[in-house]
């Protein structure tokens, strides 16, 4: 009986994710494995060929490489930012971490394209920060910032940092206070408190936090495309350009592919490495 | 091992104070129990000799060292505490190694070894804390709390969350350990039983101040002022007006003063359940009063009765079953008698409104 309405409360979601989600997946799978035929579409016969060239092709590679590189910075940085941020805000009074929830939080409520556009403003060559530099004397060139990884990665930042310090602070307000006093009546000092009972305890916070920044930031899509320009691609763009610009539909797909298998492959880790961190905290 | 001392020790939040003024000295291997109902600040007192919270103002020694300022990973205490608070990411032997890491000992394995054998539970060093009962994670607490060889223990309600049998258990072996090492030793607890049967001396607090600081039997016997009567044992608290060398509740009781007491006006009247005796036949004492058997219940080895004082007021005796009082049944006709050296009057609290404030020690 219990079983049955258990599944009975679950049907719903997962009608809509096989209708809306694994359905088209399994529809466009097919088509990765046709080649390209200029001028007239999608191919009858069958190829691996989509696929292989993503790994032999210098191009493609790039792309591959850039896009998980971006990945990795924007997660690192989302990190070393996000985690005093969190961790203030779940030790601070009530009031500062109500003041400190609203900043962290109010970016998200701007459209992602007006945020792209004012990073676009400060960035730019004759963006507020190079102008300022200039005037100020302090370089004579405009430092280039917009159409590359430096770009890139700060608006990304931006916007994903929310949800590692949103991932941290709860993991942080979960360590037990007693714990961390034993370990200082057990001669440790504040810092090592931090780094033998805090960080360790926190470990699955940092990594549901990494994971998600990740694999949000390698399939993000407005941000590359106004702030990395037509020609610095990652991968998310590159699959766009595919699409809607090549016409190239089995390409595309099989980058679409790729890149799931890689945000797939990301969490299953992810997951392993959460359970043997957690060992006994579990 | 060292000796503990508090001097005039406060702390406020705000501008309520939640320990006044706390004046304490530990001798060296003693074991001392902060009483106190919940609110006390005992607590408090412990948190400020662990270092875990800064007092308002007062100093805290340690030994000879004054420890006032000193960072809490400074003081080479141990502390023990009610949520267990073990490391949940580390073995027991981690746990337990924890502090001798911290203190650079070079071989921890010998001392782990050492520390866990005392609370034998040298089986379970690979064990993590959760798959250990909450007995054991008592034991591990006390155990890691011991290892780094601490002059002083701090135990706060060590033994509130574990059930009554195995309470019972680990104050007999906390008791044995403490005397066979000797350590200068502050536990907290709102339990009078436990602070009774474990401690040297009893500091018993109420609002922040010292009630009174002395031996289980003094503090039983000689109770210093009408709070400590009415906390410490079973009682009937009473209300009556003092009038002469007798206190008027009804039926005029006779008293041995043990505190200074105005010439007359209410005051609070305090008679142990066990220090109520029945008898079937007339008595002739001082304090014995016609009664009659209202209830009667049984509580294990102890019965225990409610009886209605002729023209006087309805009051608890606690009798041993063996004894021919245990046999009364209700309705009984009896003579109740209490004699006066364990009748405990004090004046009644500022505004006399039943209230609990402004009772320091007279």
């Amino acid at each position: 009986m219990r079983r049955l309405s258990g599944a009975a409360l679950v049907t719903p979601l997962v009608l809509v994710l096989v209708g809306v989600f694994v359905g088209p997946l399994l529809v466009m799978l097919p088509t990765s494995f046709h080649p390209y035929v200029p001028g007239q579409g999608i191919g009858t016969s069958w190829t691996l060929e989509n696929y292989t060239v993503a790994f032999t092709d210098g191009y493609y590679r790039e792309v591959i490489g850039r896009t998980l590189w971006m990945g990795f910075l924007v997660t690192f940085i989302a990190l070393v930012i996000g985690y005093p941020l969190a961790y203030f805000m779940a030790r601070t009074t009530r009031t500062w971490r109500a003041v400190a929830t609203l900043l962290v939080m109010f970016p998200l409520f701007l459209n992602l394209v007006v945020r792209s556009f004012g990073w676009i403003a400060l960035l730019s060559n004759r963006g507020v920060i190079n102008t300022l530099l200039m005037d100020l004397g302090l370089t004579t060139k405009p430092i280039r910032m917009m159409f590359d990884m430096t770009g890139l990665v700060i608006g990304m930042v931006h916007i994903y940092l929310p949800f590692m310090v949103f991932m941290l602070l709860s993991s942080i307000s979960r360590v037990p206070r007693d714990v961390e006093d034993a370990a200082s009546t057990l001669s440790a000092s504040p810092s090592r408190v931090f780094w033998f009972v805090t960080l360790p305890l926190t470990a699955p916070g940092i990594l549901a936090g990494c994971t998600l920044v990740f694999v949000l930031t390698i399939s993000a899509l407005v941000t590359p495309r106004l702030l990395g320009g037509p020609t610095f691609k990652v991968m998310s763009t590159l699959i766009y350009d595919e699409f809607l610009v090549k016409l190239d539909w089995p390409s595309g797909t099989a980058f679409a592919f790729i890149l799931t298998a890689i945000a797939l492959l990301v969490i299953w880790g992810a997951n392993r490495v959460a359970r043997r961190v957690a060992g006994g905290a579990a | 091992m060292s000796s503990l001392s508090l001097q005039a020790l406060t702390k406020r939040f705000g501008e309520t104070p939640v320990v006044d003024g706390a004046t304490l000295d530990v001798a060296e291997g003693e074991f001392v129990s902060l009483l106190g109902p919940s609110g006390c600040g005992k607590t408090t007192i412990l948190r400020m000799v662990a270092g875990l919270l800064a007092p308002t103002s007062g100093t805290i020694m340690i030994g000879p060292r004054d420890v006032t300022r000193v960072a809490t990973h400074k003081r080479r205490i141990g502390l023990v505490f009610q949520s267990y608070a073990l490391f949940p990411h580390l073995t027991v032997f981690d746990n337990v190694a924890f502090g001798l890491k911290r203190q650079g000992v070079k071989d921890v394995a010998p001392r782990v070894a050492e520390a866990l054998a005392m609370v034998q539970l040298g089986h379970l060093g690979a064990r993590f804390p959760k798959e250990l009962s909450g007995g054991q994670q008592q034991r591990i607490a006390l155990a890691r709390a011991l290892a780094p060889r601490p002059s002083l223990l701090l135990l706060d309600e060590p033994l509130s969350n574990l059930d009554a049998q195995l309470r019972d258990d680990m104050q007999i072996q906390l008791k044995r350990l403490q005397r066979d090492l000797g350590i200068t030793s502050l536990f907290v607890t709102h339990d009078q039983s436990e602070a009774l049967s474990l401690s040297d001396r009893i500091c018993i607090l109420a609002h922040g101040k010292i009630q009174q600081y002395a031996s289980p039997e003094e503090v039983y016997r000689r109770p210093a002022n009408g709070f400590v009567a009415r906390f410490i044992g079973k009682p009937n608290a009473l209300t009556g007006s003092l009038s002469g060398d007798r206190v008027d509740i009804g039926v005029p009781l006779a008293f041995a003063p043990t505190v200074a007491l105005p010439a007359s006006g209410p005051v609070e009247v305090v008679v142990r359940h066990s220090d109520v005796a029945l008898s079937r036949t007339p008595v002739t004492a001082p304090n014995a009063f016609a009664a009659t058997v209202r209830l009667r219940s049984f509580v294990g080895a102890r019965i225990q009765y409610v009886v209605g004082i002729e023209g006087g007021p309805e009051i608890i005796a606690e009798v041993d079953a063996n004894e021919p009082a245990g046999a009364l049944n209700v309705g009984d006709s009896v003579t109740a008698v209490i004699d006066p050296a364990a009748v405990y009057v004090s004046p009644a609290p500022a505004g006399a409104s039943g209230g609990t404030t402004g009772q320091a020690a007279a």
